[in-house]
């Protein structure tokens, strides 16, 4: 049972106010029980014993009012607090979208209006045929009974379970209102034409207005079943003050239906202050919704604002590691070429007066000094070359790349018209696929190619022709589309375990005896293929040919 | 080669000393009998030029025929030396042959376009050298006609 009223902390009212609300409720009633009274000591039946002929003064028509004007102004309080909850209701309703709220606003107000109805014709501002010892307990018994069950009607229709989509809700909202206000309408057009109402008011008996147990009996039912059910289902600060707004109701009608024995008596007035409460309690719940509803917004908007902060610093960080990263490595790169070219300097003097010894020493005849030389020389001669490729290298990697639609079938087949002197002698066959246009720097594809063919010409087995297949296909690879180049040679291939190691910078499998070159190639065209955002690999097996596989963005 | 043409001086600016030695050893390997002097830095060859300072007893010396310059020096560059004899009056005919190791486009560029006769990359080996000078001395003493320097 208590778990059917547990009511989300977030959605809780604050317990000043529920503990408010409850001695509000009771603290009346013990007053009376010590003597207390609200009532209002002259009434209605007494103003006829006054002699008619001797003329009221204003003063005294107003006291004798007394009743008629105490009532009239709880009435119009509470009417008043009802028109502030279906209009809070629509702005709630325009903030957040929920067809909830407005709709027991209105029901809310259509028992308010209802309200003002049984008031203006009790003042006789509107005309009303029956008498008001009749007319306001009848009116307002019938006021009651509409402000239960519209009430249990406006938050029933969000029990059905069944959503209604935002689209449909303000059409839903709107009908629900006119079928609520033409209800109201009716109920009072009725009570106000009729000249003979029942009577409502039994002073001597238990109960005392029978009519008053209808509501009594169906605000229990809201306050014990429907309200909780709909703050289950429709969470929110509102829909708890809607059930804690049952409990002045319940107590209002008690005061009524059991103490009240005639117009504007303690009990009387008690009842119609508790309604004011009644109504007020769903409109506090509104505005602490409200207020919820900007906090939680406020504190949205600083994780937000937090979060953002926070990525911001995160970019920045990144675009400066970036900023350091592109310079340590142009530096590197700047060192590279500085470095090797400053090399050459001494180099070329070890170079011309080895020359020059060598001449000198070929005069005295002494044939291992001579050899000494030439083995020095040649090894000027293997460092100028390193030096050289060196240069070439840090000049692929720090060369700006501009990369333009490049047909690759043009640059392979100035690649093949260049070679064509050792392709010549070496009858090498090359089969070619048609090849794509890939976004490149025409220049550095053909070195690409050039170093690829090349190596494939030279490291061909003893004996045979050396045959290259360039083949070509588009794939998938981690969701990019890439075109797939392969340069396949029937050639002495290597271990698959050398696979990564060849493309290092100055990395050789065989003796320089053998096959001539540094060992730059392969590293240059991973710098080219890395330079086009590419990925190069190679698939080989001892004497049995090498496979370069090229992958570059489609 | 005539006798005559013997008397011709080449000047060679180049803060290298081995550069330096490389040269006149070249010309000796020619056969070449040509005086050759030095200076260091373009400020020198403009003293030299000028017969100021330490080569003011050079007054009554010919204008060398030919001048041999290198690009990175100190004090006063070949870049900047080149452009100041090539607007002195008297000095801009004499031929200018860049000789050096940088092998930068913009130096090309730019040396050619200050007036430069020719530039030559150093050459890596001695023998090269050799028939770089042979040939570079034949061109501009035998075969090129030039105004007569005071």
């Amino acid at each position: 049972m208590l778990k059917h009223f547990y009511i989300e902390e977030e959605h809780r009212l604050p317990s000043f106010i529920v503990i408010g609300v409850v001695i509000i409720c009771i603290l009346p009633f013990i007053f009376q029980l010590f003597g207390g009274d609200f009532g209002n000591a002259t009434h209605v039946h007494d103003i006829p014993h006054h002699p008619i002929t001797s003329p009221m003064t204003t003063d005294d028509m107003f006291y004798h009012l007394s009743g008629g004007f105490t009532h009239a102004l709880l009435e119009w309080t509470a009417f008043s607090a009802a028109i502030f909850v279906v209009l809070l209701a629509f702005c709630h309703y325009s903030i957040t979208n929920d067809i909830t709220t407005p709709v027991i606003g209105v029901a809310l107000f259509c028992a308010g209006a209802m309200d003002a109805f049984h008031t203006l014709a009790a003042t006789r501002l509107i005309s009303a045929v029956a008498e008001n010892k009749d007319l306001i307990p009848f009116t307002w018994a019938l006021s009651r009974v509409f402000n239960a069950v519209i009430m249990i009607a406006g938050v029933g229709l969000f029990l059905s379970g069944r959503k209604t989509n935002q689209k449909n809700g303000f059409k839903f909202i709107i009908i629900t209102s006119l079928v609520f206000a033409l209800m109201g309408y009716l109920l009072i057009h009725f009570a106000a034409t009729s000249s003979n109402l029942p009577q409502t008011q039994f002073p001597d008996s238990i109960i005392r207005r029978p009519y008053d147990i209808v509501p009594l009996i169906l605000f229990l039912f809201a306050g014990l079943v429907i309200y909780p059910l709909f703050a289950k289902r429709h969470p929110s600060i509102f829909a708890t003050a809607l059930l804690l707004s049952a409990l002045p109701e319940v107590a209002v009608e008690l005061h009524m239906a059991f103490g009240s024995q005639r117009l504007f008596d303690s009990d009387f007035n008690i009842a119609h202050f508790l309604k004011i409460i009644a109504y007020v309690i769903p409109l506090v719940g509104l505005v602490l919704d409200y207020i919820q509803t900007y906090k939680t917004q406020i504190k949205h908007h600083e994780q937000l604002k937090l979060a953002h902060d926070t990525l911001n610093a995160k970019a920045f960080e990144l675009d400066r590691t970036n900023t350091k990263l592109t310079q340590s490595n142009a530096e590197l790169e700047k060192f590279a070429y500085i470095a090797s070219h400053d090399l050459q300097e001494p180099l070329r003097k070890i170079q011309a007066f080895g020359d020059r010894l060598h001449k000198r020493v070929s005069v005295i005849d002494d044939e291992k000094a001579i050899d000494y030389i030439a083995r020095m020389q040649s090894s000027s001669t293997r460092m100028r070359s390193l030096i050289d490729d060196l240069l070439k290298f840090s000049r692929v990697g720090s060369d700006e790349y501009i990369l333009k639609n490049t047909d690759l079938n043009k640059v392979l087949k100035n690649v093949i018209g260049d070679l064509q002197v050792s392709i010549n002698e070496t009858s090498a066959q090359i089969h070619m696929d048609q090849l794509p246009i890939i976004a490149g720097e025409s220049n550095k594809l053909y070195q690409l190619f050039l170093n690829l063919l090349t190596n494939g010409l030279k490291f061909s087995k003893d004996g045979q022709a050396p045959i290259i297949n360039i083949k070509c296909q588009q794939v998938v690879k981690d969701k990019i589309k890439y075109w797939k180049i392969e340069v396949q040679d029937n050639g002495i291939g290597f271990e698959q375990e050398y696979a990564e190691k060849i493309f290092e910078v100055f990395q050789r499998l065989h003796g320089r005896s053998q096959y001539q070159g540094t060992g730059i190639g392969l590293a240059i065209c991973k710098k080219i293929v890395e330079m086009h955002n590419g990925i190069i690999s190679v698939e080989s097996e001892l004497d049995n040919g090498a496979c370069f596989i090229l992958l570059f963005e489609a | 080669m005539s006798e005559g043409l013997t008397q011709i001086r080449i000047h060679m600016c180049d803060d290298d000393p081995d550069d330096q030695l490389l040269v006149s050893d070249a010309l000796e390997e020619a056969r070449l009998r040509n005086p050759i002097d030095f200076t260091n830095n373009g400020k020198e060859l403009l003293q030299y030029l000028n017969r100021e300072g330490k080569f003011s007893h050079l007054v009554d010396q010919p204008l060398p025929g030919l001048i041999l310059l290198d690009l990175n020096m100190p004090v006063m560059d070949g870049r900047e030396v080149l452009s100041k004899i090539k607007q002195h009056k008297e000095f801009r005919s004499i031929p200018i042959i860049v000789l050096t190791t940088s092998k930068a486009e913009a130096d090309i560029a730019r040396t050619y376009d200050m007036g430069v006769n020719s530039f030559i990359m150093k050459p890596v080996s001695f023998d090269r050298l050799v028939e770089m000078i042979s040939s570079v001395t034949d061109y501009w003493f035998n075969l090129v006609s030039l105004p007569r320097v005071k």
